[in-house]
C-alpha cells in the first residue's frame, strides 16, 4: 500500500461524525487513532490517553494499529463509570471483527455507535460538580 | 407402428392393449418431445438458412472485378492482435478504476504504511505522548478494553 491517508475523505467525514454524534450522545470525548505504534501498543495507548490532558478523564481513546493487528480501547476515570470494561470489550471485539475483513471505517464507526449506545446519557435528577 | 402393425394384420387384441395404455401417459411427454423437435428444427434451418443465404452474395466475387488489395503483415497484425488487446485493456482499465480512484486500501495482512489519521479535538501530539513518563490517575483508574484480529 503506498503512503497516504488510510482514508478517503467520505470515510474521514463518516468517522469524524461518529465522533462528534457520540460525543454529543454521551457528554464523553471520543478519540481515535489509526496508525503505526512503536514498541508495546496498550502502553502507547494509554500514553496518548494522558497526553490529552484536562481532557483525559471524560475521553474515550481507540486506537488502531493496522500493523500489529490490535485495537486498544481506553477509557478515562469519569468515562470508565459510563462505559465500564465489558461494554468496552464488546465493542472492540466488534470492531476487530469489521478489521478482519478489511473494513477499517465501518468497524470505527460501528465500535464508537456501540460505545455510545452503551455509555448513554443516564437521566440526571440532580446534577452536581464531581462527587 | 401403427400403419405397420394394420399392414402385417397383427392380432387386433394387442393393438387395442396398446392403444388403452398409451394415450393418457405417453400424450403429454410425446407433446413435449414433438415441441421441443419443431424448437431444435426451426433453429437449425434458421441459422443454416441464414448462412447458406449469405453465402451467395459472399461468394459473388469478380462480379464487379477487383476484391480489392491484400492486407499488409503489419495492418493485419494491428486488426487481429491490436484491436482485442486494446478492447482486453480497456475492459481492465474498467476494472481498476474504482480502487484507483479510492486509493490505498487496508487489507487484512499486508504492511501498512499509511500516514496516521487522528479524529477528535483536541487532537493529540505525538510529541506530548512520547514526553509522559508517568500516568496520571485520569487514566491509571481508568479501564478499557483490547482486542486482535
Amino acid at each position: 500500500m503506498p503512503a497516504g491517508s488510510a482514508f478517503t475523505s467520505n470515510q474521514s467525514d463518516e468517522i469524524r461524525h461518529a465522533v462528534v454524534t457520540a460525543g454529543q450522545e454521551t457528554g464523553l470525548q471520543f478519540f481515535v487513532y489509526v496508525g503505526q505504534v512503536t514498541g508495546d501498543v496498550r502502553a502507547h495507548a494509554l500514553r496518548r490517553h494522558a497526553a490529552l490532558g484536562a481532557v483525559a478523564e471524560f475521553a474515550i481513546l481507540v486506537l488502531v494499529e493496522p500493523n500489529a493487528r490490535r485495537v486498544e480501547i481506553v477509557t478515562g476515570d469519569t468515562a470508565r463509570r459510563r462505559l465500564d470494561d465489558r461494554a468496552a470489550g464488546l465493542a472492540s471485539l466488534a470492531m476487530a471483527t469489521s478489521f478482519a475483513g478489511g473494513d477499517l471505517t465501518g468497524g470505527i464507526v460501528n465500535g464508537i455507535r456501540m460505545m455510545a449506545q452503551a455509555a448513554a446519557r443516564p437521566p440526571v435528577l440532580h446534577e452536581h460538580d464531581g462527587d | 407402428m401403427p400403419g405397420r402393425t394394420r399392414v402385417l394384420n397383427v392380432q387386433p387384441v394387442s393393438v387395442t392393449v396398446a392403444a388403452v395404455r398409451t394415450p393418457r401417459r405417453l400424450r403429454p411427454v410425446a407433446a413435449g418431445a414433438a415441441l421441443r423437435c419443431a424448437a431444435i428444427a426451426s433453429v437449425a434451418v434458421a441459422a443454416l438458412g441464414s448462412a447458406v443465404l449469405a453465402a451467395g452474395p459472399a461468394l459473388a466475387i469478380g462480379e464487379r472485378g477487383d476484391p480489392g488489395h491484400k492486407l499488409p503483415a503489419i495492418e493485419t497484425v494491428a486488426i487481429f492482435v491490436g484491436i482485442p488487446v486494446g478492447v482486453a485493456a480497456v475492459i481492465a482499465f474498467l476494472v481498476f478504476l474504482p480502487s484507483i480512484v479510492s486509493g490505498p486500501r487496508y487489507r487484512p495482512g499486508r504492511p501498512w504504511t499509511a500516514t496516521s489519521s487522528w479524529f477528535g479535538e483536541p487532537l493529540g501530539s505525538e510529541t506530548a505522548a512520547a514526553s509522559i513518563t508517568t500516568l496520571p490517575p485520569a487514566t491509571l483508574d481508568g479501564g478499557g478494553a483490547s482486542a486482535r484480529w
